[in-house]
């Protein structure tokens, strides 16, 4: 290969090669695949029994596994690299090349962004296989809108995961606090958003809300698209409010912010710390 | 005289409230080996971490006239006190690794047969000596001007000593230079030119050359004379 790869390609390059040897990286792609499957398979067949055609309940399930797990396998794979290779004493290796931090931050996160992809590609091939001789035109639609999410929601977990590392001084330490993040914004979130908040918030601070957490957002985008009437009233005032295309644009909008922000911070900090 | 190969001048470190460095002032000249001695903690490492780019300081620090940069930075080798590579990697993944992120050949020709362990040995099974000649060899690609080795010598077997002694040489008479961290009891086990040493932050310097003294601001403590 050519000496004058790219150092961002060259840290993701092999950052690829470690994660793809990570024994939780191979476990949590394979719990992808097992519940993508199996959620595609249980849906189907309840859809059979009932005498009703169509994979709805199939890709309402993929997108609820979509903003579960891969935050999960995605804020883990990033908490562990920086962190990791700090205590290693790798990272002090590396920095002393003539590489800017900025370069190990973005390096180090789109290796683990493509391994995670790569992790995740297995259950949504599975899932597609199994879907397309039930699927009709909508449908390809609606299971490219999870296939984004899946992936999207995955490369925010990265993110996130990323800037802990960079701020953790251990790596017991940042995936400690990645998994406490996930569980507040995976989980905890939604249980909130689905008791207390639709009435204590109204639906202008249910919406702040559903913006500052990257996976609540993801989900009401993911099902905006493809069915706005599953949202119930907090569907009804976006698209009163902001029609689907204003609301897509609106979560859009702060996925991208979600996808970078956290980056930038993290190589800001990297930048000002010590290694 | 030569113009410094590494100029540092009033550079000052601390972690907290707590100075390690103190305005410390220090000169290497091309083609030098100049030892940095001092006991646990007096702050040898963090002086090699902050030339090395890799700690915020006060102060000012040179290589060939210019401020240590991103760019600039392929001009120096680094070797950590403590690495440890990933077990999943073979040697060779290593050297091409770091070969890469400087865009050179892996392949520095500085160093002799055998010295580094075979490129498609695990790294997982080198011992503590061959995993310091792997990480020397990861110092010395690209073959920069100033190498800077943080206690080079302390997981070398007695063996391997020598081979480094060798490897100094090389460099050195190619003009390069070399900064080691060292503590005191092996600090002329590589032959340097000079042993500093670092007290209370500050340089307390041993010149061999007495015409540099003056650069160096300070009494020498013991003189070095090359056999």
């Amino acid at each position: 290969m050519s000496v004058a790869t790219r150092p961002v390609t060259v840290i993701a390059g092999w950052e690829m090669r470690g994660a793809v040897r990570n024994r939780w990286v191979v476990v949590i792609a394979a719990l992808y695949t097992v519940l993508a499957v199996g959620i595609t398979l249980v849906s189907l067949r309840s859809m059979s029994a009932l005498g009703l055609r169509g994979v709805g309940s199939a890709i309402d399930g993929l997108v609820g596994l979509a903003v579960l797990i891969p935050p999960l396998f995605g804020i883990l794979l990033g908490a562990g690299a920086i962190a990791g290779s700090r205590e290693q004493g790798m990272l002090a290796l590396v920095a002393a090349q003539p590489v800017r931090r900025s370069t190990i931050t973005w390096g180090t996160a789109f290796g683990m962004v493509v391994t995670m992809w790569a992790g995740l590609g297995i259950g949504l091939g599975l899932a597609a296989a199994i879907i397309a001789p039930a699927a009709t035109e909508e449908d390809l639609v609606a299971f490219l809108v999870v296939v984004a999410a899946t992936l999207v929601s995955g490369a925010v977990g990265v993110g996130l995961g990323t800037i802990v590392s960079v701020i953790s001084s251990t790596r017991g330490q940042a995936m400690m606090v990645a998994i406490a993040i996930w569980f507040v914004a995976a989980l905890g979130v939604d249980v909130i958003l689905a008791s207390v908040a639709p009435v204590a918030l109204g639906p202008g601070g249910l919406l702040a809300v559903t913006v500052l957490n990257p996976f609540s957002a993801i989900r009401t985008l993911a099902m905006i698209i493809i069915d706005p009437g599953s949202l119930g009233v907090f569907g009804i005032y976006l698209e009163q409010r902001f029609g689907v295309a204003g609301s897509t644009v609106l979560l859009s909008g702060a996925m991208v912010a979600w996808l970078t922000v956290p980056i930038m911070l993290a190589t800001r900090r990297m930048r000002r710390t010590d290694i | 005289m030569a113009d410094p190969r590494l100029r540092v001048r009033r550079l000052s470190k601390g972690y907290g409230p707590t100075p390690v460095l103190d305005s410390l002032d220090l000169t290497v000249y091309p083609g030098e080996v100049v030892v940095v001695a001092g006991a646990n903690g007096s702050g040898k490492s963090t002086l090699l971490r902050c030339i090395a780019g890799l700690m915020k300081f006060e102060g000012v620090v040179e290589i060939d006239g210019e401020p240590i940069d991103d760019a600039n930075r392929s001009r120096i080798g680094y070797l950590p006190q403590h690495v440890t590579f990933p077990r999943w990697a073979v040697v060779g993944d290593v050297l091409t690794y770091f070969a890469r992120l400087r865009g050179v050949d892996p392949d520095s020709g500085i160093l002799p047969e055998g010295f580094v362990p075979g490129l498609s040995q695990a790294v997982r099974t080198l011992s503590g000596g061959q995993r310091q000649r792997l990480a020397l060899a990861v110092a010395l690609t690209g073959e920069p001007s100033l190498l800077l080795l943080d206690e080079p010598v302390a997981s070398l077997d007695d063996a391997s000593v020598p081979a480094l002694a060798g490897v100094i040489g090389r460099v050195t008479t190619g003009g390069g230079s070399v900064l080691l961290a060292s503590p005191r009891h092996d600090a002329n086990t590589l032959n340097p030119d000079r042993v500093t040493h670092l007290s209370e932050g500050r340089i307390v310097t041993v010149p061999l050359v007495p015409d540099r003294s003056e650069d160096l601001g300070a009494e020498p403590l013991i003189r070095l004379v090359r056999p």
